[in-house]
């Protein structure tokens, strides 16, 4: 089942990011908080914000490069989704 | 002091969030205003780090062991975000009162629908014999994941695709008109409409709503409805709850979440009504 394997590849890399995305992230801003630093607090609510932003961006690099066009679309839309609702946001 | 007292609301509030496939918001919020006397923007600024906190922390454990199904989700979010971006150009034309006496109708009909369907053994059902959907198969969606409680791999598959997306857009629309987390709304869709097993909807919603809130928390940053001194100890605090309740869910009976789930759902209908009352 190469399909299966794909799947199982994405799954890994994803969990490996997010898990040392969120500890880097947790580190930073218990640090800020316990300094009373509101500039390290806000840089790691920031990483915190993108890193499910990141979570799309990979996955469809990896679709990309399975060659599973389908998804990778999927992908991009999302993205553009998100980046027309994050410019809205601004207007509103 | 109160920055403690705040953490060890958001562990709970995390812990909570991350078995039932939602955000926290309707811990955060409330205790926040009511609890800690905070304002409310800043408490539903809070509620957006703590959703994506949420989603982050619980993530890599549900994706490491393949409850989350990544293609539905990224399927489904299409479907999320455009009603989002729809409901926010709606927001002027509707009465947020009436909508959430609506939606809190929905949630009391949808609490009576999963109730009677209360007998899908382990979240799938078995009781009546569905077609297949030939899309589930075309969008490679259908697939397996090992529950831990039970001690095996249980195989799955995907029903109803198209109204499923629909409820979803639905699901967009609602988020972003009520200013509310659709987490609760995603694993209904799912459950319901689209007969996923209840740990892979929340799972998937889980991973869902990260990327929701992720577009609306620029914009909470810039009006300044984001405090530093209340989101960190909310961020670290649900972290840690994240984790803990994606490892207490993964030993749960199906049957005792969905259960759980069904309770929670007449518990937001009734502060949707309060909500509806007091706007």
């Amino acid at each position: 089942m190469n399909n299966q394997f794909k799947i199982v590849k994405i799954e890994l890399i994803l969990a490996h990011l997010l898990r040392w995305g969120v500890l880097l992230t947790g580190i930073i801003i218990l640090l800020g908080w316990t300094l009373g630093n509101n500039t390290l607090i806000n840089s790691g609510l920031f990483i915190l914000i993108l890193l499910p932003i990141l979570r799309v961006f990979i996955s469809g690099i990896i679709f990309l490069f399975s060659k599973d066009s389908l998804y990778f679309i999927f992908c991009l839309y999302v993205l553009l989704t998100l980046s027309l609702s994050l410019f809205l946001g601004k207007i509103i | 002091m109160i920055g403690i007292l705040i953490l060890l609301m958001s562990i709970l509030a995390g812990t909570f969030g991350s078995i039932f496939g939602l955000g926290g918001g309707i811990i955060i919020i409330p205790s926040l205003t009511l609890i800690f006397g905070i304002d409310i923007r800043h408490a539903i600024g809070a509620s957006i780090i703590s959703v994506i906190a949420t989603s982050s922390g619980a993530a890599a454990r549900y994706i490491k062991d393949h409850i989350t199904n990544i293609r539905l989700a990224i399927f489904l979010e299409m479907a999320t975000t455009t009603g989002a971006i729809l409901g926010a150009f709606l927001s002027s034309y509707f009465s947020a009162r009436n909508l959430f006496i609506l939606f809190s109708i929905l949630l009391f009909y949808s609490s009576y629908s999963m109730w009677k369907n209360n007998f899908r053994k382990n979240g799938l059902d078995n009781s009546i014999k569905l077609k297949d959907d030939p899309l589930a198969n075309k969008l490679n969606i259908n697939s397996t994941y090992y529950d831990q409680q039970l001690g095996q791999t249980i195989h799955y598959k995907i029903y109803n695709v198209i109204p499923g997306f629909f409820f979803m857009f639905g699901a967009g629309i609602l988020s972003a008109l009520l200013g509310i987390g659709s987490g609760i709304l995603k694993v209904l869709a799912m459950d319901t409409a689209m007969k996923v097993p209840i740990k892979v909807s929340s799972a998937t919603s889980n991973f869902m709503i990260g990327v929701t809130a992720a577009a609306s928390a620029g914009a909470y940053f810039i009006k300044g409805d984001i405090i530093p001194e209340i989101a960190a100890p909310v961020a670290i605090g649900v972290l840690i709850g994240a984790f803990i309740g994606s490892h207490i869910m993964h030993k749960m009976k199906s049957e005792t979440l969905r259960t759980l789930f069904i309770l929670l759902l007449v518990v937001v209908a009734i502060q949707m009504i309060y909500r509806g009352i007091t706007i």
